[in-house]
């Protein structure tokens, strides 16, 4: 199909690219509030910079996967300035695929014991 | 922000003020507006700049769906070349001779085009060049050399492919008058010389069939050392210390030297005619005519 493989020819993502579009997935942030969502999703590890940011939703846009989305009723500020942004369907086709595919690499580091932490069953 | 282009700043510069504002008043919160945040700040505005320009994204997808401006193949070729290039920086000896290898290749292979482009490949630049012959003498020793009189006289009873032929001889010979005195290459050369190869005077004529001391004058050689006047016409000049009138100047951007034999083409300064009397001589031992035919 040939979505899907347009889907494919994208992966991998980048963690920049990742972390934006899964903060967006099943809601609508602005660009101040995406950078806040990606600071405390990845514990101050990623701490993205205006222009960086912009850049990315850009980019996003052009390629399709997210778009300008309209203000959610309930707004936490007045800002007239900011514009929130949704993912698109074809963004979250790739948000999905990109997740399976970490998940998989997930699953290659779990059978190596290379991630501690996760309960696995008693070989007795 | 000024260096977004306007198109960016249109459609986000309102949006990058607000959010910036935001981050600076979340920063101003938990203390860190120092000198890291600016920096890191203005580094991120100069970097997204760039990308947005070259229509790149930070970390950004490495295909493009809408058939972005950016060329994928050349994004490619700087890859190849950057990966060229940290690879010869590992190994400096070996980047050195090859670098040097391929220099002196493509210097030998610029001098053989050359030298093949100007003897074989650029016409002469002459009327109807292809219908130009050289006629050559040759013996045991050498395949080109000039004609003797009495077998100039002979190729042309004899010969009925060519319809005319020509003879010029050149000799070095001394300029005097108007000027400091210089040494010019002189071609004594038949009425028809110059015709025969198409060259038409661009001022005055070429010296008749009895004009001994009539001389034209190569285009360069008006130009650098009479200025090129075209009142030089009549003038009266000294060359090999005799008494000659200039009757002609030869017209610039073509060259009236016939290839020798190398094809080595002379600098003939001036031209003059070749005494009928000598090309009547039947020697046919002193070969020094050179014989163009058409």
């Amino acid at each position: 199909m040939a979505h899907g493989t347009q889907v494919q020819s994208l992966l991998p993502l980048t963690h920049l690219t990742y972390h934006v579009l899964l903060v967006l997935a099943g809601t609508k942030l602005h660009g101040y509030g995406i950078i806040k969502e990606v600071y405390e999703r990845t514990g101050g590890a990623m701490d993205l910079e205006t222009g960086t940011l912009y850049a990315a939703i850009k980019r996003l846009r052009d390629e399709g996967l997210i778009d300008v989305a309209d203000a959610p009723a309930v707004a936490s500020t007045g800002d007239s300035r900011r514009r929130y942004y949704r993912l698109t369907a074809l963004g979250r086709k790739v948000l999905e695929a990109e997740s399976g595919r970490l998940a998989q690499l997930v699953r290659l580091a779990e059978e190596k014991n290379l991630i501690s932490g996760m309960p696995r069953e008693s070989a007795s | 922000m000024r260096l977004f282009p306007s198109a960016f700043m249109a459609e986000y510069g309102e949006e990058m003020l607000a959010t910036f504002s935001a981050r600076y008043t979340h920063a101003t919160q938990t203390g860190r507006t120092g000198v890291e945040f600016w920096t890191r700040e203005c580094a991120a505005l100069l970097r997204a700049a760039w990308q947005v320009r070259r229509h790149r994204t930070p970390n950004g997808f490495r295909r493009d769906l809408l058939g972005r401006k950016w060329n994928w193949g050349m994004s490619l070729l700087f890859k190849d070349v950057r990966i060229a290039f940290r690879s010869l920086r590992r190994s400096p000896t070996f980047a050195f001779v090859a670098v040097v290898t391929i220099a002196l290749g493509i210097g030998a292979n610029t001098t053989i085009f050359s030298v093949v482009n100007g003897v074989l490949l650029t016409p002469l630049d002459f009327r109807n060049s292809h219908e130009l012959v050289g006629i050559w003498g040759e013996d045991v020793n050498y395949a080109q050399l000039p004609i003797a009189t009495g077998d100039f006289v002979d190729i042309q009873e004899r010969t009925t492919l060519i319809e005319e032929f020509s003879a010029r001889y050149s000799v070095p010979a001394s300029l005097t008058g108007e000027g400091e005195p210089e040494e010019v290459m002189v071609a004594w050369a038949t009425p028809n010389h110059l015709p025969l190869l198409g060259i038409v005077p661009l001022h005055g004529r070429i010296y008749g069939e009895d004009e001994a001391d009539a001389i034209v004058l190569s285009n360069e050689l008006w130009t650098r050392r009479y200025g090129a006047d075209p009142e030089v016409i009549g003038k009266r000049v000294r060359l090999g210390g005799q008494p000659h009138t200039i009757v002609g100047v030869l017209p610039g951007g073509i060259n009236p030297n016939v290839p020798t034999r190398n094809s080595v083409r002379e600098n003939i300064g001036a031209w003059r005619l070749m005494r009928p009397q000598w090309l009547a001589n039947p020697d046919r031992i002193n070969a020094w005519l050179r014989v163009v035919g058409r």
